[in-house]
């Protein structure tokens, strides 16, 4: 027994051990360290950072930067850093927001969107009085749709002369109000009636249920808005300061004003804000003020707003923006409540057959289909309608010639990217209908609540958030397509954004890939690498966005 | 009496509401099955007439049309400059390169990945792991080819003794493997962490080290996931396409795969192909835009191919561990 | 609670070669490794003394003193989550892969306290085996499951002989003489367990611990382990947790039990222990007053 001690002290040799381990996290780093070193040549690339006179980095270093790490540390410590984060991306996020309304007013000019605003204003005039005149569900929905049809549409089968009173009945409001009359208001009015009005009035509603003033506090809203804007006529076009008021003032002041009052224990969180936003705000006046030059960034607002030129100076990215963001349109349009509505399908209604595992097995193999096939699918089928564009048919004694949909339109290149995305926001939206509890389905049944009832009032609420994260992940991937787009012929250069569905698309990953192209080191490293940053950042706005809506859900049914 | 049983027999659930419903998902769904249908038809009728037997009796000009022989046997690509030629050879070859050389990179480092998460990472380490490595294939294939073109190319340029030219299959090999390392390593790690915790017990119960049982018991007991992962991502690399077309240039020619000076010339797949012709000059009915589709359709098949024998392969053994 | 991903040990830093335990004669096997005198049976093989042990704050194991002898079937009984399996862990060191897990006391194997700063956890399990609840061989064939702790702990010998020796020790020999290349996961539940069995003796351990071992197997396959139980305790000191008394009082020669709360009860001759115990408790358990 004695001799037995000899064994138990034997040791077995780890460092095999040790060194597959850091083996092993080097390499799960690597391909990150990559990634980030790309990323940052980039940006060193697209904002030249060392352009810049080293004084604009102290400035901002003591007013906005060292400021900021001191107040997020202190919020840190009481847990109030993710409320002050949130408190900060309602400006950002409005923000972008008007960033989008700007490019969508490019492609809708203030007159046609005066046109589209009257003409929708009738029908939503009409569900609001039968509401409130207590209407049932049904006759409200009838009245609603025939009443909106007409004053969008008109009526184009009535052969009445299309002047006088009955013009509009006939055309339908939009198209008779962008023809026939011509004295709209201006850009601010428009702006102001039909954005600062009805948000007005929601800020004024709203605060009416929570305190007790009412009607007295929209006005003063609405008054407020153009008042202010009107104020920053010497920097900015009324309009756009009128548009920045409204996606960027009210949100934000709203949503402090909430916060402030309805938790009063962390009002020390708007130091955050405050300190980001006071700080940036003097880090720029000083500045100003001292001449001081920053970095001769290549993505600045001209590059926003510039279309694409040959020259490296000159060129922007704007088409692009606008393309991208009508493609966007066209695939959550289709992909949303297709994908939405399969995923219901399969989850719900299916019956457990080799039909419905062959759908499931289809749409798995559809998700590895590579992009360029998509695109190749728009050209073949709504392009050249299977190789029968051309033809023509007889159809009810007239004949009609098919034609496809426009080469490199909007509308077919967004349709093949919806297709491409179609399977991932399936798949996405089946797991969040799968996460939702059976047993809240079972109470529903149990009160005799039918299948629909139930999808509609206790499943897709609850599935709701999943949903959204999965389709906004998907339209993030959808973004950064480009060769569906390319097979459906839209890769020649353009320089104007498509101004409707059926004009020419070109989009931000297709803006990138002609710019590649460009030998001059100018584009290549300056251009191009602007362009990128503009994609990431998009991409990136795009994840916050599902993030955000997941976590604010989330922490609701929690 | 008779009241509860009328109401007993209502007919609720077939009311006419309840059906409107139930067609309009099951039309949902099978918009699905509509959309593979379209991709099969139209990329079979494009090939057709792209192949001199099927094409002249659907109405092509033969000087519109190549011969299945040499489509399948030549090894020169020149849609772009008479006479034009369509061997499959020369992108065929550059597909396998693609995907040989993307396969080095990411096949080891997603494995890599997949057991530090699943044996070694601490909690802590997965959370920020994880999603980390899920941005590396949130990065768009423009941006890829955006970066092995401008920053990958020189600094290869500089390594290599005899230098690379502005466009190589090696840097666009580099992005894709990258690209797909996320594929590979959270479909292994599923795999990995699909291995019953009592097999590792056994395994240290043995007296084997960490190093043992993750080497001899936990890898190998997920090998079916572990090799399904790899044929998903070499799927996805091949039917890469934008990184390629901006990295390794517009020209196809027969290489050999397995010869690595190979790599550093230029070279287009079957993917960056496709591309080009749809930029280049093509009227609408002759052999180069019907190329367009005989490539798709090879390139569907193929994928396809790949995508179901990895489900198999998962499938079949994953009835291992009840 | 178990978390096998993680090995929370510590790791001495010496670089020696496993211990020796073979020559390559066959006859070394049926013996234990040189310079170990085979002792008379009896002599305490392992011994606890004052063995705590906490999963976070709550106390598992409660101040649980016993002395293990040689080559005899000691079995540990009691009612659920009082601790036995716990024990049974403590013994080879398994707790350690548990992170919240906290040892305190004394456990000697021959003499050692296998807590000591410098035992390395793996060297022990080397020298002492364990069989599972719920079987669970490789997904490898039959041959390369027995192999494979012999492969770990780099044993060198005639791997088609071990393995015939063991699988004939655990009884399965005779049935799959002729498939050794066959996925272990091919045979029935109380041949994977004979497997396992069969793996765990292979490479030759002082004891084998045995958690439970027939829970999961149907009475036929149930019998079959407990014969061969009571073989194994000639080369083996065979230590086994159940929850089934009877089968306690067929196969053991001691018995401990423990009851609620980790605390060992009583600890004696199985005949005494089922017969005439000294404790109440013990007495209630047993006619099945309660657990």
């Amino acid at each position: 027994m004695a001799t037995d001690h000899a064994d138990n002290t034997a040791t077995v040799s780890r460092t095999r051990g040790i060194v597959f381990r850091y083996v092993l996290l080097v390499a799960t780093l690597s391909a990150l360290a990559s990634l980030g070193l790309l990323l940052a040549n980039v940006a060193v690339d697209a904002f030249a950072p060392f352009s810049a006179d080293p004084s604009w980095y102290l400035v901002y270093l003591c007013t906005l930067v060292l400021p900021t790490l001191l107040v997020g540390w202190v919020l840190r410590r009481h847990e109030l850093l993710v409320g002050g984060i949130e408190a900060l991306f309602v400006p950002i996020g409005g923000l972008f927001g008007a960033g989008a309304l700007f490019l969508l007013f490019e492609v809708l000019p203030f007159n046609v969107w005066f046109a589209w605003a009257v003409g929708i204003a009738v029908p939503l005039a009409i569900w609001l009085l039968s509401s409130v005149a207590g209407t049932s569900g049904r006759l409200r929905a009838g009245l609603t749709l025939i009443f909106g049809g007409v004053s969008l549409f008109g009526l184009p089968l009535v052969d009445v002369s299309t002047t006088g009173v009955l013009g509009p009945l006939v055309m339908g409001l939009p198209a008779y109000i962008q023809l026939k009359v011509y004295s709209i208001p201006n850009y601010y009015l428009t702006y102001l009636l039909t954005l600062a009005l009805p948000v007005a009035l929601l800020v004024g509603h709203q605060i009416r249920k929570r305190e007790s003033f009412n009607a007295g506090l929209a006005a003063t809203g609405l008054v407020a808005i153009a008042s202010l804007s009107v104020l920053f006529q010497t920097v900015v076009y009324t309009y756009v300061a009128l548009v920045l008021v409204v996606t960027v003032l009210v949100p934000a002041a709203w949503y402090w004003y909430t916060q402030w009052r309805d938790r009063p224990d962390d009002r020390l969180q708007f130091a955050f804000p405050a300190t980001v936003l006071i700080g940036a705000g003097l880090g720029r006046l000083a500045i100003w003020a001292l001449s001081i030059s920053g970095p001769n960034s290549w993505v600045d607002l001209q590059f926003l707003q510039d279309a694409p030129t040959r020259y490296a100076e000159s060129a922007g990215l704007n088409p692009a923006l606008v393309g991208s963001l009508l493609l966007m349109v066209v695939v959550i349009a289709t992909a949303f409540p297709l994908g939405v509505g399969a995923a219901v399908y399969l989850e719900e209604y299916a019956p457990d057959n080799g039909f419905t595992r062959l759908i499931q097995l289809n749409i798995s193999n559809l998700a590895g289909v590579p992009s360029v096939v998509y695109g190749l699918l728009g050209l073949g089928l709504f392009i050249n309608l299977g190789g029968m564009s051309g033809e023509t048919i007889s159809l009810f004694g007239r004949t009609i010639t098919l034609s496809g949909m426009p080469t490199g339109s909007v509308l077919v290149g967004g349709l093949a990217i919806s297709l491409l995305i179609l399977p991932i926001v399936i798949i996405s939206s089946q797991e969040a209908i799968r996460s939702v509890p059976d047993s809240l389905r079972q109470a529903s049944f149990g009160m005799g609540a039918t299948r629909w009832q139930t999808v509609k009032h206790v499943v897709l609420p609850r599935s709701i958030p999943g949903i959204l994260t999965g389709t906004i992940l998907a339209v993030g991937r959808a973004v950064g397509e480009t060769a569906p787009l390319i097979m459906v012929l839209a890769a020649s250069y353009s320089s104007s954004p498509p101004g409707g569905l059926l004009d020419k698309a070109t989009a931000l990953p297709l803006q990138v890939y002609s710019w590649a192209f460009e030998p001059d080191p100018a584009f290549r490293h300056g251009v191009l690498a602007a362009g990128v940053v503009v994609m990431i950042v998009v991409l990136l706005v795009i994840n916050s966005i599902a993030i955000i809506v997941r976590n604010k859900y989330e922490a609701r049914q929690q | 009496m008779s009241s509860i049983t009328s109401d007993l027999t209502t007919r609720t659930a077939k009311s006419p509401r309840e059906r409107l419903a139930r067609w309009f998902f099951f039309a949902c769904a099978a918009i699905s099955i509509v959309v593979t249908i379209g991709i099969v038809v139209v990329l079979v009728l494009g090939a057709l007439k792209f192949f001199r037997s099927t094409g002249v009796a659907l109405g092509m000009a033969p000087g519109d049309t190549v011969s299945l022989s040499s489509y399948l046997l030549e090894g020169k690509w020149t849609p772009g400059s008479e006479p034009q030629q369509f061997g499959l050879l020369a992108p065929l070859s550059a597909t396998v390169m693609l995907m040989l050389g993307s396969a080095i990179i990411a096949l080891p480092l997603g494995l890599a990945a997949a057991i530090y998460l699943s044996e070694y990472a601490s909690d802590r380490m997965r959370s920020f792991l994880k999603p980390a490595l899920e941005i590396l294939a949130g990065v768009p294939t423009v941006v890829y080819g955006f970066f092995a073109l401008v920053y990958i190319t020189p600094l290869l340029d500089q390594l290599v003794p005899l230098g690379v030219g502005t466009f190589n299959m090696v840097s666009a090999c580099i992005v894709v493997g990258i690209m797909i390392i996320p594929m590979v390593t959270s479909i292994s790690e599923d795999a990995m962490n699909a291995v019953p915790d009592s097999l590792r017990q056994a395994g240290y119960g043995l007296g084997a080290t960490k190093f043992d049982v993750s080497t001899t018991v936990v890898v190998p007991s997920a090998i079916s996931g572990i090799a399904s992962s790899y044929i998903l991502a070499l799927s996805r690399a091949i039917g890469e396409t934008m990184a390629v077309a901006i990295a390794a240039g517009s020209q196809s020619t027969v290489m050999n795969p397995l010869n690595p000076v190979a790599y550093f010339s230029p070279n287009s797949p079957i993917t960056a192909q496709m591309i080009q012709l749809a930029t280049g000059d093509i009227s609408a009915q002759g052999a180069a835009y019907h190329a367009m589709f005989a490539l798709g359709l090879t390139l569907f098949v193929v994928t396809l191919a790949m995508n179901v024998v990895s489900e198999l392969i998962s499938s079949r053994y994953r009835e291992v561990y009840r | 609670m178990t978390d096998g991903h993680s090995e929370a040990e510590t790791e001495p830093n010496a670089t020696t070669d496993s211990a020796t335990m073979t020559d390559d004669s066959e006859d070394e096997l049926k013996t234990h490794s040189a310079g170990f005198e085979s002792p008379p049976t009896g002599e305490t093989i392992i011994e606890a003394e004052d063995v705590n042990v906490w999963y976070d704050d709550d106390r598992a194991l409660e101040d649980i003193s016993m002395a293990v002898p040689e080559h005899n079937v000691t079995a540990i009984i009691g009612p659920s989550g009082c601790g036995k399996s716990t024990f049974l862990r403590c013994i080879n060191r398994m707790n350690d892969l548990i992170d919240d897990a906290r040892v305190d006391g004394t456990l000697k194997l021959a003499g050692k306290n296998v807590y000591d700063e410098d035992v390395d956890p793996v060297a022990l399990r080397r020298r002492v085996g364990m069989v599972f609840q719920k079987p669970n061989p490789f997904p490898k064939s039959i041959y390369d499951n027995v192999t494979y702790g012999l492969e770990m702990q780099g044993i060198d010998g005639d791997y088609d002989a071990i393995v015939e020796d063991a699988l004939r020790e655990a009884a399965l020999w005779d049935e799959v003489s002729d498939r050794l290349h066959e996925s272990g996961l091919e045979l029935s539940g109380g041949q994977q367990q004979r497997l396992c069995i069969a793996r765990a003796i292979a490479p030759d351990p002082e004891v084998l611990l045995m958690d439970e071992p027939a829970s999961a197997l149907d009475p036929v396959a149930t019998s079959q382990i407990e014969d061969l139980i009571a073989e194994l305790a000639e080369e083996y000191t065979v230590v086994i947790v159940t929850h089934n008394m009877q089968q306690a009082a067929r196969i053991s020669d001691k018995t401990a039990v423990f009851l609620t709360g980790g605390k060992l009860v009583e600890f004696d001759d199985t005949q005494k222990i089922f017969e005439n115990p000294e404790h109440q408790r013990v007495e209630d358990y047993i006619t099945g007053k309660f657990g």
